[in-house]
């Protein structure tokens, strides 16, 4: 698998050596190649609770993300028409959440 | 897309993108959970020492704001004293208890005076900007004789005994050193034993290279607070007897001895009493020589500097650079000014003519009888040592 070229210590000791949002971003966009990932964006929620693209690396069209948001949990979306299924309608759940 | 949780709160999203579709087996959908789950953690801990450090610095801004902006009402107090103080009454007496509260206020306004210039420098101190030096030939003997005396004032003449040996001279900041040797003398005399000559303090000029001041009294600090002794605000916790500053003094003292290439250390036990050693190089040339290390990225006061210039954020500020942020040139250049104002006013009201020219020509820089202008203007010890220079406009600070 993908994630063998990536050995979990280093990856969490680069993450617990993180003091720093830029660290954060660092780290976690190191993980992106070696999973052969195209591209990798880190989002935050910014002091109003919006959540915002903070770095990314390489381009990509990013789906929805109100999933996310609203469940808390990992999405792995396998196919082109579960990245096109997203409801922009949803977007509205981000605020929902957040607030 | 992986949430970036801690407890339970969405920090954030981690996003990875893939050239084309691809099935995630169990494990690497565990695997890289199980990362969301540290970087969750991290986020956490990211965005709390982002906060802290916005707080810390914040805090330290306002300190330096508020010293500033102390200095202000303060100085017209110790304005309006002296100026009451060298006023007689009517009959030609001064009341005696009127006298000796107007002692009191000149005083307190001068120790506040130092407070605040404590505050200041711990200011510039921790937002990185470094303290000022403006190395000159300086002999430290006289110097620390003439601190001791001070010191001393209203007290026993011989509290203090100042010795010294060999060459003293070097290229120091001689203001800067007053302040480090002011302030080990006042802890000594505070804290040493009573009687004459409970304070000892030597100029050994004897090395070629180097001049050491020593420090010593026959009181001692207890061990526990040895190790943190030069740590900023730790006095008030620690230290014996009245809190009598801001637990600043020997930090910042220690700050002052460092930025000259020296050292500045302590030895106390019960057998010898406790000895402060200043040991200065010759020449601070090469201590004062070194850039300025850059300030920290987006550092408030780098914002603050580049809004008062007009010009976008600075990367590093002068090594002489007073605060700008807080607009010290501005505020101190009218203070300067109006001290000048009130003391030509006076020697005029008192029909001291010469004086007032005198005063007229050093500070503003007006053409004098023989048509020549002062090159170097006196230094102002009244508001914290400021100097000032002559401009086209009046005086500035330097």
């Amino acid at each position: 698998m993908a994630t063998d070229k990536l050995k979990y210590p280093e990856v969490t000791t680069k993450l617990a050596a993180a003091l720093t949002s830029h660290d954060l971003f660092q780290a976690l966009l190191s993980i992106a190649a070696p999973i052969e990932g195209s591209a990798a964006a880190v989002y935050l929620v910014d002091r109003y609770g919006e959540l915002r693209r903070q770095s990314s690396r390489g381009a990509a069209r990013w789906p929805e993300r109100a999933a996310v948001i609203a469940s808390g949990r990992a999405m792995f979306l396998e196919t082109r028409a579960e990245i096109e299924a997203g409801d922009p309608a949803t977007a509205h759940a981000e605020t929902r959440f957040q607030a | 897309m992986l949430p970036l949780l801690a407890g339970g709160r969405l920090l954030g999203v981690f996003a990875v993108a893939f050239d084309r579709a691809r099935q995630f087996e169990d494990d690497e959908r565990q695997w890289l959970t199980r990362i969301a789950v540290q970087a969750g953690l991290a986020a956490n801990r990211a965005r709390l020492f982002e906060d802290l450090t916005q707080a810390v610095r914040v805090n330290e801004l306002f300190v330096g704001v508020l010293a500033h902006d102390l200095r202000q009402p303060l100085n017209a107090v110790a304005m309006s004293a002296a100026l009451l103080q060298s006023r007689e009454g009517k009959d030609g007496t001064i009341d005696p208890r009127a006298d000796r509260a107007r002692a009191r206020i000149l005083k307190s306004a001068a120790r506040m005076s130092r407070m605040i210039d404590q505050l200041l420098d711990f200011t510039r101190l921790r937002i990185g900007a470094g303290l000022s030096l403006e190395p000159a030939t300086s002999e430290l003997a006289p110097l620390v004789a003439q601190i001791a005396e001070e010191v001393c004032d209203g007290g026993p003449r011989d509290a203090v005994a100042v010795d010294s040996l060999g060459d003293t001279r070097g290229i120091w900041d001689a203001d800067r050193l007053g302040q480090v040797v002011s302030n080990l003398i006042g802890n000594a005399v505070q804290h040493g034993g009573a009687g004459p000559s409970g304070v000892r303090v030597m100029v050994d000029g004897t090395e070629p290279e180097s001049v050491r001041v020593r420090v010593h009294n026959v009181g001692t600090i207890a061990p526990d607070l040895l190790p943190k002794l030069f740590e900023p605000l730790t006095r008030a916790e620690h230290r014996r007897g009245r809190p009598r500053g801001l637990g600043l003094g020997l930090y910042i003292a220690k700050e002052i001895v460092a930025a000259h290439g020296g050292q500045l250390t302590v030895m106390s036990n019960e057998a010898e009493g406790t000895t402060f050693t200043v040991s200065l190089p010759r020449s601070c040339a090469t201590a004062t020589d070194r850039p300025t290390p850059p300030l920290p990225p987006g550092a408030a006061i780098a914002a603050l500097h580049g809004f008062e210039q007009g010009a976008g954020p600075a990367t590093a500020l002068p090594r002489d650079a007073r605060l700008p942020a807080f607009g010290v040139p501005t505020v101190q250049a009218r203070l300067h000014a109006i001290k000048l104002q009130l003391e030509l006013r006076r020697l005029e009201a008192a029909g001291l003519r010469a004086e007032t020219r005198r005063l007229r020509d050093r500070f503003l820089g007006w053409p004098t009888r023989h048509g020549a202008t002062r090159s170097r203007p006196r230094q102002d010890t009244a508001s914290g040592g400021d100097k000032v220079r002559r401009s086209a406009s009046g005086v500035m600070p330097h």
